[in-house]
């Protein structure tokens, strides 16, 4: 049996790392009192997986991990009581029952993600108050140009060099309304292209500095089917 | 969502774990400052992690935002990428709950805990910006008061706090914030707080002392000639606050951080204080009584901590669990209660006998954890000295037992300058791990999971107020290399050598711990002259200056080696004499001879040496003996 639950991170919570969010996870589980299965072993571990780590410093209202229980639960009852117990600014969205084979977990299923890109009038807010960033450019027609390019060479940091590589095919969408960046991005374990690689390419592009304190929002995580 | 913080994206995102300066975490306290009278910061003059792992600071937390006039918040040491962001960025340090600055409180608290720590408080004030000295602050500037272990010799740090609060918090903290919120409320904002009437009224608060209220004389040879307050009707001695422990709240909700905390687990305190009257210890003389909690409460907190809290591990916390009366029962409770949940119990400071080896087999896994030991000193002759009730015997029928039960990884832990030490008693530190190393390979072949570890650290000895050695010398720094040569030396001819590991403490460090321990008010112009020069973090030993605190130490005209390296008259004024914290000058001075003498004394449980501690009338003082 296997839940997947959907959540948000926001606030003065952005600044958790992932391993952090992983036990603050296992903590909050075992508050609700939800029967986690645990691996064998001389360390037992909940057994529990993030679809994709959230960079320390994004929001996102569009986070999943999925879980193996001992037995199986009401997943209305569970969502009702991780509501009382989280803080405010890690709001549980769903939680519900998917298929336990491997090759449905949300890590091997995601393809694309969807982020929000915009100045946050208050800092560290991260909601959608936002201030222009557009000034002087036209944007529409530099996305098209930008867009329009047969490749896009951004540098990429690996563990010893930094290598170049084209971004371009992971770019399925790029807009901007509101004031804000809105792109849907590969993400997952075949491709991950991060939302800051493609402001920074696209800045580069345009031959404008990237604006100051720039705020980058998960929106929605999805397979090829779907939302997770 | 809205939501506040007092750092920028900019600047969280440059520092290293921006998660220590954001708060919000679980059972975190939030209240609305305009519906309280007082805001209370807690302050941890160490990193967040190291912090949130003082059980002391969750109490007092729990105690005053018990209150609904009150909102107490934390605050912790920044590391230096933030200090250094706070100082360029002029923003002033802040507290983790409100995310609003130190210097806009009522009172900014800090917990002593290690002498060391001193120009960590230093820093959190100036970077609160809030002037270092009592008398460079005036109304307008919140209260600095200091509280912990540390303050049973305040003096060193008498002109950096308004107040000390010596004992227990859970005795006068609430009387402390009454006169406050009273006298606040005469002057109507805390612009017109009158603090000297405040001081004065305080002073006479059992337990708190303000040392801008009395006045220090010296001798001709620098020592203390006397010690008075400025006024009569002011107390002349401060004694210790003690608790009730069997109906003493207990913080059922503690904040857990999303930081791997140094204490990441459930800590429930069984029992204050210690029956066994060790003559090097200042915690097992000034917590006295010895007290435990209810076991019926301990069972109901245990539960509660557990699902309030969501930690996978539960960590019994006393200066010496086997002497709780209740231990068996509490912790086959504790077993039943955490079964098929997987939390681990982790039993910290149990003497290694049957019961506690059997226990330890059942909630950890032996192949994993290794057992300690503290002789403290390696022959019987030093072990009675600073009575230590523990015989080789006992050690090695220890050790078998658990070499037996599975365990293969042993941990020794002794101290090094120890009043009377001969270079005999030195090698016999290892000596003794070689005969533990010898128990493990007088098991038969089969029985035993390859070779054993037995690993040996060596702290030197530091003589802390309040104690038997309170009067002694310390030596040398020099003597003290010597000395772990000397037991380095002995471990590469024993037989076994390859099964031992040994390590010693720096002793820098110690002695810089030395000079303050045994400190006087002379100190507080050196501990700002080393702050000045960038020292900071000097509990670390990657940030101990030492260099900088010589130069300190000579700007001031202060020579160190008069407080480390002179043995005390007996009938020496010493600088924390004005502080009654329940064991008599007279019963440390009795027990200081018998030390010379090798002489030992019973523990509390055997029979009454008569410390002085029973004026409190709590726990074993109550209790009926053999």
């Amino acid at each position: 049996m296997k839940i997947r639950v959907k959540f948000g991170k926001e606030g003065a919570l952005i600044y958790i790392g992932h391993l952090d969010l992983m036990r603050a996870f296992q903590k909050l589980f075992r508050k609700a009192e939800l029967p986690v299965a645990f691996s064998e072993g001389f360390n037992p571990h909940m057994l529990m997986s993030f679809a994709q780590p959230l960079s320390v410093g994004m929001s996102s209202e569009g986070e999943y991990l999925d879980a193996r229980l001992k037995e199986d639960i009401d997943t209305e009852e569970a969502l009702k009581k991780l509501k009382e117990i989280v803080p405010a600014d890690l709001p549980i969205y769903a939680v519900k029952h998917i298929p336990d084979e491997k090759k449905m977990g949300a890590m091997t299923v995601l393809s694309k993600a969807r982020y929000k890109v915009f100045a946050p009038v208050v800092p560290n807010d991260s909601s959608l108050h936002t201030i222009a960033i557009a000034d002087g450019l036209h944007m529409e027609s530099e996305i098209e140009k930008f867009l329009g390019s047969e490749h896009l060479i951004s540098p990429k940091m690996t563990k010893t060099k930094v290598e170049e590589w084209d971004i371009r095919p992971l770019i399925h969408e790029l807009l901007f309304n509101d004031n804000g960046f809105e792109l849907l991005l590969s993400c997952g374990s075949k491709a991950n292209l991060k939302p800051q690689a493609v402001i920074e390419a696209f800045y580069e592009f345009t031959g404008m500095k990237v604006p100051k304190d720039l705020h980058y929002r998960r929106i929605e995580m999805y397979s090829e089917v779907g939302p997770l | 969502m809205l939501n506040e913080l007092a750092l920028s994206p900019e600047i969280l995102l440059s520092v290293e774990k921006p998660a220590r300066y954001v708060g919000n975490e679980i059972n975190s306290v939030k209240k609305l400052k305009e519906a309280v009278d007082i805001r209370f910061a807690m302050c941890f003059p160490d990193v967040y992690e190291i912090g949130m792992s003082h059980l002391g600071i969750q109490i007092i937390y729990d105690l005053l935002n018990r209150r609904d006039d009150t909102w107490a918040e934390r605050s912790y040491a920044p590391w230096y990428d933030l200090d250094g962001a706070l100082r360029e960025k002029n923003i002033p340090l802040f507290a983790l709950e409100s995310q609003e600055p130190l210097k806009e409180f009522d009172f900014v608290g800090f917990t002593l805990q290690y002498e060391l720590c001193m120009t960590n408080v230093l820093q959190m004030l100036d970077l609160a910006q809030i002037p270092l000295r009592s008398k460079g602050r005036n109304g307008d500037f919140p209260l600095v008061i200091g509280g912990g272990p540390c303050v049973y010799n305040p003096e060193p740090f008498a002109d950096f706090f308004d107040l000390f609060y010596l004992g227990e918090a859970e005795n006068v903290l609430d009387d402390l914030l009454d006169l406050y919120k009273k006298v606040k409320k005469e002057g109507f904002t805390r612009e017109k707080f009158n603090k000297e009437k405040f001081l004065i009224n305080a002073a006479k608060i059992d337990g708190i002392y303000v040392p801008s209220l009395y006045e220090v004389k010296y001798n001709p040879d620098s020592t203390l000639r006397s010690f008075e307050p400025i006024d009569k009707s002011l107390p002349g001695r401060i004694k210790k606050q003690v608790c009730d422990m069997s109906n003493a709240p207990y913080p059922l909700k503690p904040v857990v951080p999303f930081l791997r905390a140094s204490q990441d687990r459930v800590v429930l305190e069984i029992q204050r204080g210690c029956i066994r009257g060790c003559r090097f210890c200042q915690a097992g003389m000034v917590y006295r009584p010895a007290r435990g909690r209810k076991l019926e409460d301990l069972k109901r907190f245990a539960r509660e901590l557990l699902s309030n809290t969501g930690y996978d591990e539960i960590s019994l916390s006393s200066l010496s669990s086997s002497d709780y009366p209740h231990l068996r029962e509490l912790i086959e409770f504790i077993i039943g209660e955490c079964e098929g949940k997987n939390i681990n119990i982790s039993l910290p400071s149990l003497r290694i006998d049957t019961f506690s080896l059997d226990v330890m087999g059942r909630v950890q896994d032996v192949k994993k954890s290794s057992l300690t030991f503290a002789p403290e000193a390696g022959s019987q002759r030093l072990r009675d000295v600073i009575n230590k009730g523990l015989t080789k015997d006992e050690i090695l029928n220890g050790a078998t037992k658990a070499f037996e039960g599975g365990w293969n990884t042993v941990k020794l832990y002794f101290m090094l300058g120890l009043p009377t030490e001969s270079d005999e008693d030195v090698v016999a530190i290892s000596d003794l791990a070689e005969e533990i190393a010898k128990a493990y390979y007088a098991i038969p072949k089969e029985n035993r999971i390859g070779k054993c570890r037995i690993n040996t650290s060596t702290s030197f000895f530091i003589p802390k107020p309040f104690t038997p050695f309170q009067w002694a010398r310390m030596l040398s720094r020099e003597e003290y290399v010597r000395k772990a040569q000397l037991v380095k030396k002995r471990f590469s001819e024993q037989l076994n050598k390859k099964s031992h590991h040994y390590n010693w403490h720096d002793s820098d460090m110690t002695i810089l711990e030395g000079v303050i321990s045994r400190g006087d008010r002379r100190l507080s112009d050196v501990i700002e002259c080393a702050y000045r020069k960038g020292c900071l973090f000097d509990a670390w030993s990657e940030g101990l200056k030492i260099d900088k605190w010589l130069e300190a130490f000579e700007e001031c005209g202060i020579d160190p080696d008069f407080y480390t390296l002179r043995q005390r008259k007996e009938d020496e004024l010493f600088p924390w004499d004005f502080i009654d914290a329940g064991v008599t000058k007279e019963f440390l001075l009795r027990e200081w001879k018998k030390a010379q003498k090798g002489e030992v004394t019973k523990n509390c449980k055997e029979g009454c040496a008569g410390c002085g501690a029973a004026v409190y009338s709590y726990g074993i003082c109550n209790a009926k003996r053999n």
